[in-house]
């Protein structure tokens, strides 16, 4: 039996393909049901408490870093301040370092 | 004179016409639909659910693959209907949804089956060459199968294709090129197959 069912001639074979694509279509309708199974897979609407938290959690994260950083910057101590020259100044520096009651 | 409506497509004042109501009756349920009501979300879907049925059937043939592409298109257009612009009708948008739905379907399927659908609807005039030309579009690749469906099946131009899709003109013109060259050699394939078979001496 011959496999070949399509037209012999090439241009009669195109155009019979072409119809094909034409008609092509798998004619299904959607049942009555078909808005209420989307509307069932439509996400959840997210609580104001989560959105709040999604938004602000990682604004507040950096936040923090930053103002550690800057905590650690200023609460740096009296000796690794650059030393004070001899003289006036050694009292002060005495003083800051802790040196003298 | 009857009441006038700018045409979006031509920038040109045309009558109105019982689409332009359609159009018009989109706009406050997309709205409320934006604002998050399911219920106006859901009346959209009933209004526009037998074109998005009618466009996934060109391109699948069982009945699940397109409730999916279906339900695909309008769960995203749920989630992105915040970048729906109303100066053009939301059936022409959702169509480009639908599109791009289908297509990512398409590309992410392994290669179908050249079993046909026990139910596939045939023409009836020449059934056995509707039947033949199937299995020859089953054999090409999805992309080009895609493309030859919407020129020759939905019979769009180049230019509503490259709109819709998101390409450029060029693009969809050298894929549909390749496509037309590739069902060609399927063609020719065929054709040899069958002169070879009708020389075959039966057993």
């Amino acid at each position: 039996m011959p496999t070949n069912l399509l037209p012999d001639d090439p241009s009669e074979r195109a155009r019979s393909v072409h119809a094909a694509l034409r008609a092509h279509h798998a004619g299904i309708e959607p049942d009555a049901a078909f808005a209420a199974r989307v509307l069932a897979r439509l996400p959840e609407a997210e609580s104001p408490l989560a959105w709040a938290a999604m938004r602000l959690l990682p604004a507040g994260l950096v936040l923090a870093v930053l103002l550690a950083g800057a905590a650690f910057e200023i609460g740096r101590t009296p000796a690794e301040f650059p030393a004070a020259g001899a003289g006036s100044d050694l009292l002060a520096y005495a003083a800051l370092s802790g040196a003298m009651p | 004179m009857g009441a006038l409506v700018l045409d979006a497509t031509t920038s040109l004042l045309r009558p109105v016409t019982v689409k332009d109501a359609d159009d018009s009756a989109d706009a406050p349920l997309v709205a409320h639909s934006r604002a998050g009501d399911r219920d106006a979300f859901g009346e959209l879907v009933r209004r526009h659910e037998r074109r998005v049925f009618r466009l996934a059937g060109r391109f699948f043939r069982r009945r699940e693959d397109v409730e999916e592409a279906a339900q695909e298109t309008f769960l995203r257009a749920w989630r992105k209907l915040g970048s729906y612009r109303a100066d053009a009708p939301f059936e022409h948008w959702l169509t480009r949804v639908c599109l791009n739905c289908c297509y990512e379907i398409l590309r992410q399927r392994p290669p179908e089956s050249l079993e046909l659908p026990a139910d596939l609807a045939a023409p009836e005039s020449n059934a056995s060459a509707a039947l033949e030309a199937e299995r020859l579009l089953a054999r090409l690749p999805a992309e080009d199968r895609f493309l030859l469906l919407m020129l020759h099946g939905e019979g769009w131009s180049v230019a509503e294709i490259a709109h819709n899709l998101g390409w450029t003109q060029v693009n969809v013109k050298v894929r549909a090129h390749r496509a037309r060259l590739r069902l060609r050699r399927e063609l020719s394939r065929e054709a040899e197959r069958g002169e070879h078979d009708a020389h075959e001496p039966l057993a």
